[in-house]
């Protein structure tokens, strides 16, 4: 009997669409940065999904351990999210910090200047 | 020349800016980092045994998924801990497919297939590196906050 090859291109456009929408629906009000992210987690989502799909015609993983590899992937990619936002979190605070800084430092001046 | 009635405003909004909760990050926590890492361990030694039978393994993992979820509520329980406190939950979830997710599949499934294990390994790991990464980043920014501190009283 001869197996179809899986084709491995149509698979990972599929996952592409179903994060589209997914995330679509999350970050309605960031539309242009979702689908950067989408696309960058494609790139390195793409070897993993490769290999995954390989291993799943040789049968040497389940279907089911197939869809739950798929899955940690894409949470993988929420964590990349909340670790980014964090992370933006505290330069948006440093920025703060040191906008109050500055502006004290020239408070200072000019209090020095006017004595 | 700036007068002092239209710099004061200015000071004060500033000051809101800074106390903006929606902003602030909970402190670097050492206690944290080494529990993560020290759990990081621990749950790549239980995943390498998933593909034996759950149940020679039962008691081992139901004390890791304890130890985990303690170290959630830990980190649930800090103020403006939302980030790491959100990556734990993801972690202990059994509906997720992190280390709560696959106790429980192994639980269901008896055992898994040792290339399964490798991948799932390398994809746990991946998340645990970023939370750990994650801890120290608040590393740099507690000395940022000392360095402030120590500059601006100088």
């Amino acid at each position: 009997m001869i197996k179809k090859p899986i084709d491995i291109t149509e698979g990972l456009n599929e996952v592409k669409t179903v994060l589209f929408q997914i995330f679509g629906k999350e970050y309605v009000n960031f539309k242009e940065e979702t689908k950067k992210d989408i696309e960058t987690f494609m790139r390195a989502s793409k070897n993993k999904l490769e290999r995954w799909t390989t291993l799943l015609s040789k049968k040497q993983i389940t279907l089911d351990e197939y869809e739950w590899l798929v899955k940690s992937q894409k949470e993988l990619f929420v964590f990349n999210e909340l670790e980014k936002a964090g992370v933006s979190k505290m330069r948006i605070r440093q920025l703060r910090k040191n906008t109050i800084k500055a502006v004290l430092d020239i408070g200072k001046s000019l209090v020095k200047k006017n004595i | 020349m700036i007068k002092f009635s239209t710099f004061f405003p200015l000071i004060g909004i500033c000051v809101l800016l800074v106390n903006c909760t929606s902003t602030k990050v909970a402190a670097y926590d050492q206690y944290s980092y080494e529990r993560a890492v020290d759990l990081r361990t621990k749950i790549l030694v239980i995943m390498d045994k998933a593909t034996e039978p759950y149940e020679n393994h039962k008691e081992e993992a139901n004390n890791l998924l304890i130890e985990i979820r303690e170290m959630a509520q830990y980190e649930r329980n800090k103020a403006n801990n939302e980030t790491s406190s959100r990556m734990w939950e993801m972690f202990e979830d059994e509906s997720k497919s992190f280390i709560g997710g696959f106790i429980h599949r192994w639980n269901d499934r008896g055992q898994f297939s040792p290339l399964f294990v490798e991948e799932a390994k390398l994809q746990v790991l991946e998340a645990m590196n970023l939370l750990i990464q994650f801890e120290l980043k608040k590393d740099t920014q507690t000395k940022n906050n000392l360095q402030t501190l120590i500059l601006g009283s100088q």
